[in-house]
C-alpha cells in the first residue's frame, strides 16, 4: 500500500468537482517495479485535455488514454485495465520497468455523484480531517466516502459494504494508504485523502510573498495574515487563496489549524509575533517558525513568557527560521523555510507525528 | 532598577487596563495605522451621554497599547463630549511625555477610534 495522498496533482479535483466532463484514471495496484505509486491519477477530458499520468508517460499513459476516450460516451462506467509496463520491444532493449499496473477508470462530469463527492473532499480535507473514498472497480458499482468514524456520504445501497469500510478505516494506523480492500466478491479501490498542507504566511512582507509563490507551486494551501489592507492585497499576493486582513491574532484563531498547518511568521514585529505565538502554542499546528535575528526573537520568547506561555510550547518554535543554506534575499529566505518545512514533515512522517 | 523614561508605556503594556471583550456594547470602531500596523478595536457602553464603560482589543506596540489602556481609562463615566474633546496633549503627558514625535500615531491612534467611535452617535459627527 501506499502512504495517502495530498490533493490532486495539478487541477484534477478542481476540474472534476467543477463538473467538468471526462475519465478519471487512478493507479490502484502495481505489481513489480512501477515509476509511480498507488493514488497517481490522470485525467482525460471530453475536449481532449490531459492533467497528470499514470506512469510518467510513455505507451501505457498513451494506453490509458486510448481507453479512457472509448468509455467517455457511458455516464457512470467504470472499467478496470491490467496493463504490463513494458512491451516486447522495451523488454529486448532491456528498457521496460518489468512490472504491471491495474488502472481505474472512472467516467466523471456533472451527471455524476462525482462533483458533490470531490466537495466533500475538499472540506473533509481542507478542515484537516482525513477522508477515504472507497471506490467499486467493476461497471455500475458506487463508492463509500468516510471520514472519522462515519459514512460521510455512499452511492452504494449495501450494509455489508459500509461496514467493512468503516472497519478498514478504524484499522489504519498513523499513516493510512490507498490501496484495495476486498469485501467478499466485491473489489474496492481505497482512495485515502490525507489533510491538505496549509502554509499560514503571518506579515505581509517580501518574504511573504515568496513564501505564497513557492509553496502554491508545492501544491500547499496559503493562507495571508496582515493587519494592513495597503500590503496584504491580491495584487501583491496573486497566487494566495485566502487573504486574511484584520487583528492578526483574531484572524489566526478564526483557521483551522490542524496537524496539516503551517505557519511561518514573517512579519518582523512583535506586536504581532507575541499575540500570534500565543494563539500558535495553544494549537494543533504543526510547524510554527519565526523569523528574525537571535537576539531580537529572544526579546519575543521573553515577552511570551512573562505572558505564561511555558518554555516547553517556545520551544516548539523554529527560530531562526529556515534551513541554513546562506539566504539574503527574500526569495532566497523563502526558499530555506520551505525547505525547513519539507524536511519537517518527512522526519514527522517518519517518526509517526513526533519531529 | 533604573527608572526607563517609557516606564508609564512599559507597564500598560504589560498589564493594560480595559483589555478585552464586552458582551453587548453599543458602539464598536476598528482602526489602524496605514504603515505600521497597529490595530485596535475599541467598544463603548453607554448610559445616554455617559459613557458607561470602555474596552479595547488589538494587536498594537507597546505605546499605542498604553495609549488605550490610559485613554480608555480617563473616559469612563465621563460624557461622550468630553470624550471627543480629549487633548491628545494630555494623553500624551499621562504617557509621561517621553514618546518621540515620529511615534505621534501610535499614541493618537487610540483616540481616533474612539471618535469614530462617538461619531455615530446622533448629535456628534465629528
Amino acid at each position: 500500500m501506499t502512504p495517502g495522498a495530498g490533493p490532486f496533482p495539478g487541477d484534477i479535483e478542481g476540474l472534476i468537482e467543477s463538473g467538468a466532463s471526462g475519465v478519471l484514471a487512478t493507479l490502484v495496484a502495481t505489481h513489480g517495479t512501477t515509476p509511480k505509486p498507488v493514488g497517481a491519477r490522470m485525467y482525460v477530458g471530453e475536449d481532449c485535455s490531459i492533467v497528470g499520468s499514470v506512469t510518467v508517460g510513455g505507451c501505457v499513459d498513451a494506453e490509458v488514454i486510448g481507453a479512457c476516450e472509448a468509455i467517455l460516451s457511458d455516464a457512470d462506467s467504470k472499467r478496470l485495465l491490467n496493463l504490463p509496463l513494458a512491451d516486447e520491444e522495451a523488454e529486448a532493449l532491456g528498457l521496460g520497468c518489468g512490472g504491471t499496473v491495474e488502472v481505474l477508470l472512472e467516467r466523471v462530469g456533472s451527471e455524476t455523484s462525482f462533483p458533490a463527492i470531490m466537495r466533500h473532499l475538499r472540506d473533509l480535507t481542507m478542515r484537516g480531517q482525513t477522508a477515504y473514498r472507497f471506490t467499486g472497480t467493476v461497471a455500475g458499482s458506487g463508492q463509500v466516502l468516510v471520514a472519522g468514524n462515519a459514512v460521510v456520504v455512499e452511492t452504494i445501497d449495501d450494509d455489508v459494504v459500509a461496514r467493512a469500510c468503516l472497519e478498514h478505516v478504524s484499522g489504519t494506523g498513523k499513516n493510512p494508504s490507498s490501496g484495495v480492500l476486498t469485501v467478499g466478491s466485491q473489489r474496492f479501490f481505497v482512495d485515502v485523502r490525507v489533510p491538505h498542507q496549509t502554509l499560514i504566511v503571518v506579515g505581509a512582507t517580501d518574504v511573504g510573498v515568496e513564501l505564497v509563490k513557492l509553496a502554491s507551486m508545492q501544491g500547499y494551501r496559503t493562507v495571508v495574515i496582515d493587519p494592513r489592507p495597503r500590503f496584504a492585497t491580491p495584487e501583491r499576493f496573486a497566487a494566495a487563496d485566502e487573504l486574511l486582513v484584520g487583528i492578526p491574532s483574531e484572524q489566526v484563531a478564526s483557521i483551522s489549524l490542524h496537524p496539516a498547518t503551517h505557519v511561518a511568521i514573517v512579519a518582523h514585529d512583535h506586536k504581532i509575533e507575541v499575540p500570534v505565538l500565543r494563539v500558535l502554542l495553544d494549537s494543533d499546528a504543526a510547524y510554527v517558525g519565526l523569523l528574525g535575528g537571535r537576539k531580537r526573537t529572544n526579546g519575543v520568547m521573553r515577552l511570551l513568557l512573562e505572558r505564561g506561555v511555558g518554555q516547553a510550547e517556545i520551544d516548539q518554535v523554529h527560530t531562526p527560521i529556515g534551513l541554513d543554506i546562506g539566504a539574503r534575499t527574500p526569495a532566497e529566505i523563502a526558499l530555506s523555510i520551505m525547505a525547513e518545512i519539507l524536511r519537517f514533515r518527512r522526519e514527522r512522517a517518519q517518526t509517526g507525528g513526533k519531529a | 532598577m533604573t527608572a526607563h523614561r517609557l516606564d508609564i508605556v512599559l507597564a500598560h503594556y504589560r498589564n493594560p487596563n480595559n483589555f478585552g471583550e464586552m458582551e453587548a456594547p453599543d458602539l464598536v470602531a476598528e482602526g489602524l495605522n496605514e504603515l505600521c500596523g497597529d490595530r485596535i478595536r475599541v467598544q463603548l457602553s453607554l448610559a445616554g451621554e455617559t459613557i458607561r464603560d470602555a474596552m479595547f482589543k488589538g494587536d498594537a506596540c507597546a505605546i499605542t497599547t498604553a495609549a488605550a489602556s490610559l485613554l480608555t481609562e480617563r473616559i469612563k463615566q465621563g460624557t461622550v463630549d468630553e470624550a471627543l474633546n480629549y487633548p491628545l496633549s494630555e494623553l500624551w503627558a499621562d504617557l509621561g511625555g517621553a514618546i518621540p514625535p515620529a511615534r505621534t500615531g501610535c499614541v493618537e491612534l487610540p483616540l481616533r477610534v474612539i471618535k469614530e467611535a462617538l461619531a455615530g452617535m446622533p448629535g456628534h459627527s465629528t
